[in-house]
């Protein structure tokens, strides 16, 4: 009889202090990934502070971006004599542009790698106006220009335009 | 405190008067001892007192055919003397005396050895205790050491019967304890005797014999008085009873070992899941906070980040570029030029040449090109000037 209950204990001492020791692992399992997830949200804090300097604004997506893009583009051909060719990087014109989306820093904003090739191909434009042009198309629209350089008579404009 | 000692008869003292009874009066609280116990030497692990009891018993059941309530006594490492009395003995003494009362329940010989001790007497001799009783009553013990044999009865007053039976009474005694121990008595007999004439009538009859007169009459009675022994003979009930009770007092302290051990077990089990509740609980908050700030981020960015690439597009490109052409001397043409931007900073870089092969000026270093960097080129099979500028 006491044997049994001596067994009885002893296996139900030996489960639970085995059940006990699988707690104890579960429970620094769980403060290591609570120690991680606090320290992203400290970095996650002071991200949010640093961006709560910017000016909030309505978002665009990027297929109106692309649009209102093209169409600036078009009017600085008018007056500019240049001729602006715009690639997407890496593919034909009139392919799916949504398989050319990129991860930008900014959470659910898209990118959309662009490479503009600016012909002049009138002598009164000069190359001082073709820049400013660029850089006008750069303020009107959603794209930022990431490198410049000339090409015979022209310029490439490499950048990425960008919308949710 | 009284007295009592138990044979044919029973003889009963307060201390000062012994009297022989036929009943046994009402008395608070007595020391018993009783003539009728047998002995036997044995041996049994000292160290284990449940096995020792239970296996010392055994034996004496084995020897002694009837009935017996038993005791016993170290007397040597792993030896133990076994006393045992007919369990219908010790009802009928328990029915004269209520067994609350009873202090101490030993043999006869227990009591002679008690008081032969208070007397300092050699107990290293094998010594013939010749107890008168009165009434030709005599009881014949012998010791040695600590070992004794059990007390024979004789009925005579002379001495010329008495002596044959001293005699024989070592013999007997080494006969059976030394089978049992593998020791034999010394061979210095002593015979120690309490009644005068008997001691005369000895001594006359065997002038060599060693013998010493005892002045007590009732030594048992007296040796009571400084038998101070924790031994005493139970009734059987009261020792199934104890027995159960002792089992009892097992089972209980197992249970208690058993439920703390359990216990221990539990309030660990129970510690750490209260711990892994609350680290649980403060995981889950992380979590949700951690969620809640990625959610708001997703929200901000998507706010912010028109107004990020409004700050960020600072570099009037024709700007520069007029400026830098304008700081160069007249005889430089530029031939290539990039604006790359690297990380937070934009670098302008360019490639000049004299035109028409005139003279290389010396480039100006102010303003904008204070700190530009400048190389010759060979390009194209020209020399010329590479200028890179951090805007």
């Amino acid at each position: 009889m006491n044997k049994t209950i001596m067994g009885i204990a002893v296996i139900m001492a030996f489960f639970l202090i085995h059940s006990g020791l699988s707690l104890r692992s579960k429970i620094e399992g769980a403060k290591e990934q609570k120690d991680g997830i606090m320290f992203d949200n400290c970095a996650l804090k002071n991200e949010l502070e640093q961006k709560s300097g910017f000016k909030k604004n309505a978002p665009k997506t990027i297929s109106n971006a692309f649009a209102w893009f093209v169409n600036e583009t078009k009017m600085f051909e008018t007056y500019s004599g240049t001729r602006m060719n715009i690639v997407l990087t890496g593919t034909k014109e009139n392919e799916d542009i949504e398989d050319h989306y990129v991860v930008t820093k900014f959470r659910h904003v898209k990118g959309l790698p662009l490479t503009i090739g600016v012909e002049k191909y009138s002598n009164e434009t000069d190359m001082i106006g073709v820049l400013n042009d660029i850089y006008l198309l750069e303020k009107r629209t959603d794209f930022k220009v990431s490198e410049i350089s000339t090409d015979n008579n022209g310029l490439i404009v490499k950048g990425e335009l960008y919308g949710i | 405190m009284h007295y009592l000692l138990f044979n044919n008869g029973i003889y009963i003292s307060d201390g000062e008067v012994v009297k022989k009874v036929e009943k046994v009066p009402e008395i608070e609280q007595a020391r018993l001892c009783c003539v009728d116990v047998d002995v036997m030497i044995a041996s049994a692990p000292q160290d284990h007192l449940d096995k020792k009891d239970s296996l010392l018993a055994q034996k004496f059941a084995e020897l002694y055919s009837n009935e017996y309530i038993t005791i016993s006594e170290k007397i040597g490492n792993n030896i133990f003397q076994v006393m045992g009395i007919k369990s219908e003995r010790i009802k009928d003494i328990y029915s004269l005396i209520p067994g609350s009362g009873i202090e101490t329940f030993v043999p006869y010989a227990i009591a002679i050895r008690g008081l032969m001790t208070e007397r300092q007497v050699d107990m290293s001799r094998t010594i013939v205790f010749v107890d008168d009783l009165g009434a030709q009553e005599k009881l014949i013990t012998v010791f040695d050491g600590l070992r004794f044999s059990r007390t024979r009865t004789l009925n005579s007053n002379k001495a010329e019967d008495i002596l044959p039976d001293i005699r024989r009474s070592p013999i007997d005694f080494n006969k059976k304890s030394g089978v049992f121990t593998g020791h034999q008595s010394t061979g210095d007999l002593t015979v120690i005797i309490n009644n005068k004439e008997l001691f005369e009538g000895i001594k006359f009859l065997d002038p060599g014999i060693s013998i010493e007169f005892f002045e007590c009459q009732y030594p048992a009675l007296e040796g009571l008085k400084f038998t101070d022994t924790p031994l005493k003979y139970r009734l059987p009930e009261e020792i199934i009873l104890e027995r159960k009770k002792k089992e009892l007092r097992s089972r209980l302290r197992h249970s208690i070992i058993a439920v703390s051990i359990g216990l221990m077990a539990s309030v660990f089990f129970g510690f750490n899941q209260i711990i892994y509740s609350f680290t649980s609980r403060d995981l889950q908050a992380e979590k949700s906070q951690n969620a809640q700030l990625r959610s708001a981020l997703n929200r901000i960015d998507q706010q912010i980040y028109r107004d990020y690439l409004k700050k960020s597009k600072y570099l009037d490109y024709s700007s520069i570029f007029f400026e830098i052409s304008g700081l160069l001397p007249v005889t430089y043409e530029v031939s290539s030029f990039k604006f790359s931007a690297h990380k937070d900073r934009w670098i302008f870089d360019t490639y000049i040449f004299a035109q028409d092969d005139q003279f290389y000026d010396e480039i100006p270093r102010n303003k904008i090109l204070k700190e530009a960097e400048i190389k010759d080129s060979f390009i194209n099979d020209r020399p010329g000037k590479y200028l890179k500028v951090a805007l």
